[in-house]
């Protein structure tokens, strides 16, 4: 006995824009796209205009990080290279999703 | 450690004395099983939503120096030892307790909300435990109970990862008590104090405390066992076990230099296995992990600023991990599971399931104005203090790990990525109510963290707002959304797939059992061998006391007359001859 609802039922339907929080639409996803450029453009732009000072006080930092939109550097490179590193670990360790149940 | 009263604490005299925060608990599982099926399965979950109300109000009036002892023998088992440290894990359980009954309360399920209730009054124990043998008892207490939770969902599936969960961590109770025993031999006490790893017993109670924490290697259990249970189930179980072992390490390990790349590991390696699963509750299982891999590495540090950034995560943890496992609870409970696979578009007929998610999912990725803002950068801020350069770097990698798959991916692929065609309903309004209520709490703490920070067991002066804090952290967390933005859009980020991801627990589900069946395989042929060779023995025999032997057939009177004589004339002989000697 699961506690999987039986009753369930499709009573809405999956347009309806118009309804509250029914906002993302593909236009709306592009527009988001764009946005959030925008906005990670803006944050690297503001340290540029207002650089931390010499001592960076208020966020600690190893020295291999001080220097201008580091940590945006740093985010960008460590998710590309966590995807790809991500890859290459299924190739070795995925399996059909039947590979424990003829065991268990 | 602060010595001042809790700043919570009720001024009114104490209701109950003070009473030790697990039992209470076990009361209410005992009233719970007692109105097993009365006024249609509603009271015993009205005990289970009143029990932590009752003991929230028990632990107010409860000040520091607190203590309760019972003696058994010549031990004294403290069941009670208040301090700033474990007060805030009992408000933290407390807290948590109460969400997970509300998120629970449509299930009608007396025996699951039973388990739970123990399995809390079990981490509540353990934490004011003040000597080793009671924090052993409550131990065991969680183990169990909490595999009851795990075979709760009653499927095949969930009933040999509760048998696997089950074995593990019982025997991290016995490496516990091992550990234990060897103290009270060379020390004569047991009190639960720090312990280091000085000595074999350190050692070994490292390891049971390892084994709970999901240290890596003995990690499996929790990406193995959590995806299996009920959805209340699951909220209750990431909750208390994981926290009880941050708990005690912080009690008995910090400053453990050792902890510190174990904890670092921790955060790192689950990240990659979290991008690649389909299963968004093991991707949370996972998620748990590279949390705790902080908090870990916190308490390995052991300054005051890191082992109040350790206990400030693990207390946002409960709050935003909770939150994000109810999501995905109501998600398994409307659609039937949470693979990502075959998911996507809900946000249309689960609204409020989304935004809840989406404040989870910006916590625990620490936002700024959330909750994991204010206490993950407190444990980052001691690394660097503590010269840790490397380790930081790498908790920084994780950092926007954590972001990639718990906070972009588990709203996305559940509720966005693609119209599914699953069209369902919102969540229960005992679910919302949860979910809003932790999400509230999330938000509570991001917006006001000196709420949470005069909590903290030890003086924090820490100022998580500053202008260049915020500003990096948002081009981490913004520019990891870009990547994972273009990755998306380039096809480079891997597929959900239906699919299982070999780990450690490979080892004993696949490895093992085939040693095992070649063990029992080469036993058997051994045993075949010796038996083979007693039937060749045995014919000579058979032809004397054999069914057709000679001694088996008839004999004559004179013959067994003659037989008797024999046998007198050999016991004279022999007589004869010892009398001699």
């Amino acid at each position: 006995m699961t506690q999987l609802d039986e009753k369930a039922k499709p009573i809405l339907p999956a347009t309806g824009e118009n309804r509250p929080l029914y906002w993302v639409t593909r236009e709306a996803a592009r527009r988001a796209l764009i946005a959030l450029h925008a906005i990670a453009l803006l944050v690297v732009l503001i340290e540029l205009a207002m650089p931390f000072g010499a001592d960076g006080h208020g966020v600690e930092r190893v020295h291999a990080l001080e220097f201008p939109a580091s940590y945006a550097i740093y985010g960008f490179i460590a998710c590309v290279v966590l995807v790809l590193l991500g890859r290459a670990l299924r190739r070795v360790v995925m399996r059909d999703e039947r590979y424990y149940r003829s065991e268990d | 450690m602060r010595e001042e009263a809790f700043p919570l604490l009720l001024d009114a005299p104490a209701l109950l004395g003070g009473v030790p925060p697990a039992w209470l608990f076990f009361a209410g599982a005992l009233l719970a099983t007692l109105l097993r099926g009365q006024g249609q399965g509603l009271l015993p979950r009205a005990v289970m939503l009143a029990t932590p109300i009752v003991g929230l109000v028990n632990l107010l009036t409860i000040t520091p120096g607190t203590s309760f002892t019972l003696d058994v023998l010549d031990l004294e088992l403290v069941q009670l030892r208040a301090d700033r440290l474990s007060l805030l894990f009992g408000l933290l359980f407390h807290i948590g307790a109460f969400l997970g009954a509300i998120y629970a309360l449509r299930a009608r399920d007396t025996p699951q909300h039973v388990a739970a209730l123990v399995y809390g009054g079990s981490a509540l124990g353990a934490v004011f435990a003040g000597d080793l043998l009671t924090l052993f008892c409550y131990w065991e207490g969680m183990a169990v109970s909490s595999a009851f939770l795990v075979w709760a969902r009653r499927t095949p599936e969930s009933n040999v990862a509760g048998v696997r969960y089950l074995a593990l961590h019982l025997a991290s109770g016995l490496l516990l008590l091992a550990g234990a025993l060897l103290i009270y031999r060379e020390t004569g006490d047991i009190a639960f104090d720090w312990i280091g790893t000085g000595g074999m017993a350190g050692w070994l109670i490292l390891a049971a405390f390892g084994i709970k924490c999901g240290f890596p290697l003995v990690h499996n259990w929790i990406t193995d066992a959590y995806p299996q249970s009920t959805p209340s189930g699951t909220v209750f179980l990431s909750m208390f076990t994981t926290k009880v072992a941050v708990y005690a390490l912080a009690r008995g390990f910090a400053g453990t230099e050792l902890l510190v790349p174990i904890g670092t590991l921790m955060a790192v390696f689950p990240i990659f296995y979290a991008v690649i699963e389909n299963d968004l509750r093991r991707v949370l299982g996972y998620s748990m992990i590279n949390q705790i891999g902080f908090m870990v590495a916190g308490v390995g540090i052991g300054t005051e600023l890191a082992l109040n950034g350790a206990v400030a995560h693990a207390f946002n943890e409960v709050l935003f991990k909770g939150l994000l496992f109810m999501t995905m609870g109501a998600v398994l409970l409307r659609v039937g599971h949470v693979l990502g696979s075959d998911l996507g578009g809900l946000y249309r007929s689960m609204p409020w399931t989304t935004v809840f998610c989406a404040v989870g999912a910006a916590s625990i990725s620490a936002f700024p104005l959330f909750s994991g803002f204010v206490s993950k950068s407190m444990i980052m801020a001691a690394m660097v203090e503590a010269g840790h350069d490397w380790l930081w770097l790498a908790l920084l990698f994780a950092s926007a790990g954590v972001f990639h798959h718990a906070g972009i991916k588990i709203p996305y692929f559940a509720f966005f990525a693609h119209d599914s065609g699953l069209k369902t309903r919102e969540a229960p309004s005992n679910m919302l109510v949860a979910m809003g209520l932790a999400a509230a709490g999330c938000l509570l703490v991001g917006l006001f963290p000196n709420a949470l920070y005069t909590l903290l067991p030890w003086q924090t002066d820490y100022v998580p707002y500053t202008y260049p804090h915020v500003i990096v952290q948002l081009q981490l967390l913004l520019f990891s959304a870009l990547a994972f933005a273009w990755l998306q859009l380039s096809g480079i980020y891997p597929a959900e797939l239906r699919s299982v991801n070999l780990d450690t627990d490979w080892l004993y589900r696949h490895a093992g059992r085939r040693a095992a069946e070649a063990l029992h395989a080469a036993l058997r042929a051994g045993a075949d061998a010796v038996r083979g060779a007693a039937r060749v023995a045995d014919q000579p025999l058979a032809l004397l006391v054999g069914p057709r032997g000679l001694l088996a057939g008839p004999i004559g009177t004179g013959t067994a007359v003659l037989l008797a004589s024999l046998l007198l004339a050999g016991y004279l002989l022999l007589y004869y001859v010892g009398e001699g000697g």
